[in-house]
């Protein structure tokens, strides 16, 4: 198990968001977590990339339990994430946004140096662009690509950083078909190089690429299993409402 | 029994004080709390509510007239500001909020410096007289800037807790896009609040003056005390900042029986900085404001 | 990339030899009085330029920067006076002194929110006043007077430091080390990372960098800039007092900053030139000029946020990308 999510809750103001929720993912594996809005999901991501602490319970990535500590330190472990609003760099180029995170992971403050000098960030920056199908549009500026792009570019900082454990959310946010059907073949494409976690509305992805889906309803785990088990739950159908899985 | 008698009217003026403070706090705790604007031209809003008060008193000869109109003057004034200088800066980074109040604290300054002049000037108390308890006299009008601040307080807490538009107002400070999604106009809360904390100030200014009369500078004494109760009590929480205020000012007042007035000032910074490393978020902030 | 790489650096260089020499003419031609004002407008340049270091490129509002450089000023006056009367010697122990504050200053407020982080910096530069202005030993609100102005060791020569050209020289050559430093840091990687945070400060701990640490360096690096302006300020005029460690000092170098531009380096010494030059002219002429210049700051925050400079690069900044 990379991940292990043991028996966390966490509460805003009295109001448990999160309430003993206990799950894990396994090594290699692509995990999604579903559930109608304000289940917990991206509060749930916050709580393992370190924005925020649980009041109760421990979250063990690769052995050792990361709640607590800050989010610096969990990604320098190999934890990284995307945001489901887009949290890119506008102001600065599509490389600088790679190769920042890149540099995240050298423990060199590297005050006096030159950018030029480190040219095996040049190298991966390259790659990861490549990856996420970003090369072309490597020199312009962040905020001016389209929204498709830009959610690219959002996993693409994330995955920069070379982690064990890749937790998505709403990777498709906003997109349309074709950018969405891109987007689930570059997820694809990372199987086996990369263990993930992803929150997703659109249920088309959800069932190609996952391996195990986690269905979420006021913080609580409500199904867990592959997708053919957590299709024919029928809590999950009551949850849902009618709305075809 | 000496010692009571010098003890329990400096803890009154120390009250007093704190309630200037407070005053001038809310209005600063509000407009963060709903705006995320620091206004640094706050303290001159107090400022100007003196001297509006002062310029008003020698048209109208009344202080209780003048005091209503100063309040609503600077209240206009704040409906302006809001509208023409700090709307054009929304969604633009921060910084640039706080350096537009502070160019503008600069020109109010300046102008009043230059409209009346450097030297201080002086208000007439509305009410005189002492009154008498526990074997005491202490001065009528400070009494009733207690009584009339409390009440304001009082008022401003109901009004956000019990009251619909304040409800209105918490929902759209929490969280705005939800809020005007639910149909709520954001603009014009946005321009109604910065114009209560405008008027706050104003108020307090107009208040005291009588106490602690009117020059150029004393926007700058107000704000630097404001902020000090804002950090310690927590920012956009109004019980912290009249909890802090009268924490601060009664640390002042008590002290400056034992030391200089200024030196006691500087200790009210000691207070801050060992508060700051007690609870960096403020003694009474209200924390997870905004999840994420 | 090679032959591109050598055609723009030796523009640079020969563009950077050409201002110098400028510069460095200038003092034949004017009488004193002016090469006077033109120290003063140097100073504050790189003290301008330690602010925009933070305030340009981290994002962090400091509303006390004239604490680090009257610190700076008086460092050097008590080293000059009582320890050792070495000019070099005062402006490393203003350095290192200044520093030390802004670590301080840096480590208290650190912890806290961003905007917490600008009020304490106002409120960290009062404090440091009341003090300096309440301890006797350092002269109370007079300040130390006669500073002694030793000959400066440069090699094997000493240089005459009361021979105001002299000091303009120094001056410059101070302003362009700093400019240098400045420049180095800023395209490093480690002001790569600053230029992130004051983009999308939320997103940068989540690429694996610890802010607190950038910020707390940055601050401290600031500081001690400030510190030297302000020692050699001090040794400029032989004298120090509170009025180098004033909320309006601290004000005055916000406005220089905002009108030459956040975030060029260049700017904020260019508007410094110019309010100097602007100061003296006016504050003889008439009473407002303070008035004008707090109107022209408002309409720069609103409608010119990048200030002059940045407005006058704006295009060169385009064809670039």
């Amino acid at each position: 198990m990379i991940l292990e999510i043991n028996s966390v809750t966490k509460k805003f103001g009295g109001l448990p968001v999160i309430n003993k929720l206990s799950f894990s993912v396994a090594e290699g594996q692509i995990k999604s977590v579903i559930g109608p809005n304000g289940a917990g999901k991206t509060t749930l991501f916050n709580l393992i990339s370190g924005a925020y602490s649980p009041d109760r319970g421990q979250i063990i990535f690769k052995g050792q339990r990361i709640n607590g500590l800050t989010p610096d330190k969990i990604c320098r472990l190999g934890l990284a994430r995307s945001f489901q609003i887009t949290n890119i760099f506008q102001g600065l180029s599509v490389f600088e946004n790679i190769r920042l995170s890149i540099q995240g992971q050298t423990k060199k403050l590297g005050i006096l140096k030159s950018v030029h000098q480190s040219n095996s960030h040049e190298e991966e920056t390259q790659e990861i662009l490549e990856m996420i199908g970003l090369w072309n549009n490597q020199g312009k500026i962040a905020g001016n690509l389209s929204h498709g792009d830009q959610r690219h570019l959002e996993i693409g900082i994330a995955l920069a950083s070379r982690p064990f454990l890749l937790l998505l959310d709403e990777p498709t946010a906003g997109m349309n078909m074709s950018e969405s059907r891109a987007t689930i073949e570059l997820i694809k494409g990372f199987r086996g190089k990369v263990s993930m976690l992803i929150i997703e509305h659109d249920i088309n992805l959800v069932l190609a690429v996952s391996d195990e889906i986690a269905v979420l309803q006021n913080g609580e785990l409500l199904c867990e299993g592959d997708p053919e088990t957590v299709r024919n739950d029928k809590m999950v159908q009551k949850a849902y409402l009618g709305e075809e899985i | 029994m000496e010692l009571i008698n010098t003890l329990i009217p400096q803890m009154i003026h120390g009250l007093v004080w704190g309630m200037a403070i407070a005053l001038i706090a809310m209005g600063l705790t509000i407009v963060f709390g709903m705006l995320d604007v620091v206004n640094f031209a706050h303290g001159e809003l107090y400022m100007l509510g003196a001297y509006f008060g002062y310029a008003l008193i020698q048209m109208v000869h009344n202080f209780w007239l003048a005091l209503c109109l100063s309040v609503l003057s600077v209240g206009l004034l704040g409906i302006i500001i809001e509208i023409y200088l700090l709307r054009p800066l929304y969604g633009r980074n921060s910084i640039f909020h706080l350096l537009l109040t502070f160019g503008l604290a600069m020109i109010f300054r300046e102008a009043a410096r230059i409209i009346w002049g450097g030297t201080t000037r002086s208000v007439e108390v509305p009410l005189s007289g002492t009154v008498h308890f526990i074997g005491m006299v202490y001065p009528t009008y400070r009494i009733f800037i207690l009584g009339a601040g409390t009440l304001v307080v009082g008022v401003l807490i109901y009004v956000f807790n019990k009251t619909e538009i304040g409800a209105t107002i918490r929902a759209a400070a929490y969280d705005k896009e939800m809020a005007s999604s639910l149909g709520i106009d954001v603009t014009k809360l946005y321009t109604l609040v910065f114009c209560t904390g405008a008027a706050l100030a104003g108020l307090s200014g107009v208040l005291m003056s009588p106490i602690y009369f009117v020059y150029p500078t004393m926007g700058l004494d107000a704000i630097l005390r404001a902020f000090i109760v804002v950090i310690v009590g927590g920012m956009g929480s109004v019980f912290g900042a009249v909890a802090a205020s009268l924490l601060i000012a009664e640390v002042e007042s008590l002290l400056s029986l034992f030391i200089s007035p200024t030196l006691a000032e500087t200790l009210v910074f000691g207070v801050l900085i060992v508060s700051m490393i007690l609870r960096p978020d403020g003694l009474f902030s209200k924390t997870g404001k905004r999840a994420g | 990339m090679g032959p591109i790489m050598n055609r723009t650096s030796a523009k640079i260089v020969l563009l950077h030899t050409i201002v110098l020499f400028c510069v460095c003419v200038v003092p034949g031609f004017l009488p004193e009085y002016y090469v006077m004002v033109g120290i003063e407008a140097i100073i504050m340049a790189v003290f301008a330029m330690s602010l925009d270091l933070i305030m340009g490129y981290a994002g962090i509002a400091s509303f006390g920067h004239a604490a680090f450089f009257g610190i700076g000023g008086y460092s050097l006056g008590i080293t000059i006076m009582h320890v050792i009367p070495s000019i070099w010697a005062g402006l490393i122990i203003a350095a290192v002194i200044s520093a030390g504050f802004a670590f301080l200053v840096g480590i208290v407020s650190i912890r806290t929110r961003g905007i917490y982080f600008a009020i304490l910096t106002l409120l960290f530069g009062e404090l440091i006043y009341r003090i300096i202005f309440h301890t006797p030993a350092l002269g109370g609100s007079d300040g130390l007077v006669g500073l002694p102005m030793p000959d400066l060791s440069f090699l094997f020569f000493k240089i005459d430091m009361t021979n105001t050209r002299n000091f303009f020289y120094f001056t410059i050559a101070f302003a362009y080390v700093s400019y240098l430093l400045c420049w180095k840091v800023v395209k490093s990687p480690f002001g790569r990372v600053l230029m992130a945070m004051n983009d999308n400060e939320n997103r940068v701990p989540f690429l694996g960098f610890n802010t607190k640490i950038y910020k707390i360096i940055i601050f401290i690096i600031s500081g001690a800039m400030a510190g030297v302006s302000g020692a050699i300020f001090s040794l400029f005029r032989s004298f120090v007092d509170v009025s180098q460690l004033n909320f309006l000092l601290s004000g005055k170098v916000i406005i220089i900053v905002l009108l030459g531009g956040l975030g060029t380096l260049i700017g904020p010494m260019i508007g410094a030139v110019f309010l100097t030059i602007y100061e003296t002219i006016s504050s003889s002429y008439f009473e407002s000029y303070q008035l004008i210049t707090g109107a022209v700051f408002i309409l720069v925050v609103i409608f010119l946020p990048r200030g002059i400079w940045g407005l006058l690069t704006r295009d060169k900044k385009a064809s670039e990308q």
